[in-house]
């Protein structure tokens, strides 16, 4: 039996992540037990089977202990200086992400330096989530420093709290950071990009393609994304591992007519991936895909065949050691749960098929198509049904003919791009597809939701309830 | 054929073919105007005739709270058809930040 360690490791840390969150032991006593597997598994190494037991140990108490670490908020911390909702709080702090606005509001994250309430001036550290309305002073960007004044909310179910700034508040830009770094570089190309896209596609259209294509999802109309979830085809508007590994082919196309020799081309490869993976803001999906496209690149570089379990399970790990609490985010299970499906379950369900169909050429595609959508489908819609109370029947054909047509938007997309830099004067061509693409998709959308039986509201049952 | 390879080839077809896809669509909209219709993403295709909204329409995109739904729907029985969307401002509790939340999901026609 080939045993991969790899995914076996990353399921024990994630138990113990999930452990951590459920029980209440101190982390200090998790690392010492983890220690003291250590000690078991170096020591008896050569009676295997306790070895083998000591070592999952060493693996589940640390993943116990890292996640109950980040539960405990430093001192400096915004959460810990301010422990209830304040009115009228004077924050400093360096902008984290590109603002984004939307219905008249910009909104970004802070990272805090000093906070003063109360005439009492405090250094503190931690991020807030800033809303601003009304504001016309100078353009704000990703490292600008900033003074700001309003009211600090802590919702319960955000990550961050929350800094609401009325329109006309104190809002100061201290000091603009001419910051060179890869992430600085990818989100000037997502404005390039989205500027491009903006200028050749109508508002709708162009809402849609910068949601499949940069990840920005915020013009999307609200009743745009309710059908799709209805039918079951909401993730096209996620940018994706597709998305990462066109990026990852069409660098590597370019660099190889470019004759660039074979080491660096897939360094840059490489480089390229990592900053369309920052240009899209490195939501789960995105990192997962950018990640096992790095190993593939790596793994054809060293000339080793690449392994998918292998891939999947570094990527997972990967993530969870940044960010642990990402193991309970709706993100991060769909992403991982449906990849988990389509390999496993994929190969199952086409041996049920006759080898005289499955060798049809013509039902070849759409046969799997098919097979590929059934397979996420039922990874999926557990998680589905659970957390957004809902049952879609129609998802698999739906699934059959809207992701070929996403797919092509997004290849469109790119064209798009690439033709205006590169190209100016067929930039109306693509844009001409593309804007019958998406016209295309949202009618055979509409279709497919307002079939008898598409989907199904689920009652609001508690979680034992649903057994 | 000139030195590029299987996959280079595909993806040389795919954006010519794309290129004249485009072509034609833009010259069928030059040809036969009604055409634009079909190949352009409208923004009322997504949204709801204010004029045939039911109350629970109105009451799912959580715009607007009940009260102020059944206004809407009463300004419609007592004074007709809303000829433009802006005629909502008139009903007592939709202001500007109201009334561009309902934008969002709701034309008039």
């Amino acid at each position: 039996m080939n045993l991969r360690p790899l995914p076996v490791f990353t399921v024990v840390f994630s138990l113990g992540i999930a452990a951590a969150s459920v029980l209440t032991l101190n982390p200090v006593f998790s690392c010492l037990l983890s220690a003291i597997s250590l000690i078991i598994a170096a020591t008896l190494s050569k009676k295997l089977p306790i070895a083998k037991v000591a070592l999952l140990a060493v693996v589940f108490f640390l993943g116990f202990a890292y996640f109950s670490n980040t539960r405990i908020q430093p001192k400096c911390s915004i959460n810990q200086i301010i422990s209830s909702n304040k009115e009228s709080i004077t924050v400093k702090g360096r902008l984290m992400d590109e603002p984004v606005i939307k219905n008249s509001r910009m909104s970004f994250t802070l990272g805090l330096k000093e906070a003063r309430s109360d005439n009492l001036v405090t250094s503190c550290c931690g991020k807030i989530t800033v809303s601003l309305g009304g504001y016309c002073g100078p353009e704000l960007s990703y490292g600008d420093e900033l003074s700001l004044t309003g009211n600090l909310r802590k919702p319960p179910k955000l990550r961050y709290p929350v800094l609401r700034v009325i329109s006309g508040g104190h809002v100061n830009k201290l000091a603009s950071k001419k910051l060179f770094n890869l992430k600085k570089v990818s989100l000037e190309l997502k404005k390039i990009s989205g500027t491009i896209i903006s200028a050749h596609l109508s508002g709708l259209a162009a809402a849609i393609v910068k949601a499949m294509v940069l990840g920005e999802k915020k013009d999307i109309p609200p009743l745009v994304a309710d059908s799709m979830v209805k039918s079951g085809t909401i993730h096209i508007l996620v940018v994706s591992g597709f998305n990462v590994g066109i990026v990852a082919f069409i660098g590597f196309l370019i660099l190889k007519l470019a004759r660039i020799p074979r080491q660096p081309r897939h360094c840059f490869a490489i480089a390229i991936t990592v900053i369309y993976c920052f240009a899209t803001g490195a939501s789960t999906p995105v990192f997962r895909a950018a990640i096992m496209a790095i190993f593939f690149l790596i793994g054809n570089l060293l000339k080793r065949e690449p392994d998918i379990g292998n891939s999947l399970s570094a990527a997972a790990l990967i993530i969870l050691i940044l960010d642990p609490r990402q193991l309970f985010d709706i993100g991060f299970q769909l992403s991982f749960v449906s990849v988990i499906s389509i390999v496993y379950l994929y190969p199952k369900l086409k041996a049920l098929i006759s080898e005289k169909i499955r060798g049809n050429r013509f039902l070849k595609p759409f046969l799997e198509g098919f097979l590929v959508s059934l397979a996420a489908w039922l990874g999926t819609m557990g998680f589905i049904a659970y957390h957004f109370r809902i049952f879609t029947p129609v998802t698999v054909p739906a699934n059959i003919f809207i992701v070929p047509l996403a797919s092509l938007i997004t290849l469109c997309g790119f064209s798009l791009i690439a033709a205006s830099l590169f190209a100016p004067f067929l930039a109306p061509l693509f844009s001409q597809s593309t804007e019958f693409l998406v016209a295309v998709i949202l009618k055979l959308n509409n279709t497919f939701v307002n079939l008898p039986g598409a989907y199904f509201y689920l009652p609001n049952l508690g979680g034992w309830e649903w057994v | 054929m000139l030195g590029l390879t299987q996959q280079e080839r595909q993806v040389v077809v795919f954006l010519a073919a794309v290129a004249l896809a485009g072509l034609g669509i833009n010259i069928s909209q030059k040809l036969i105007p009604p055409v634009k219709k079909f190949v352009c993403a409208e923004s009322n295709s997504v949204k709801i005739n204010i004029n045939q909204a039911s109350l629970e329409d109105i009451l799912r995109t959580r715009a607007v709270p009940k009260k102020i739904a059944g206004e809407i729907i009463a300004f419609r029985d007592n004074n007709g058809p809303y000829i433009y969307l802006e005629q909502l401002k008139k009903i007592k509790g939709i202001k500007e930040a109201r009334f561009n939340k309902l934008k969002e999901f709701f034309f008039a026609e």
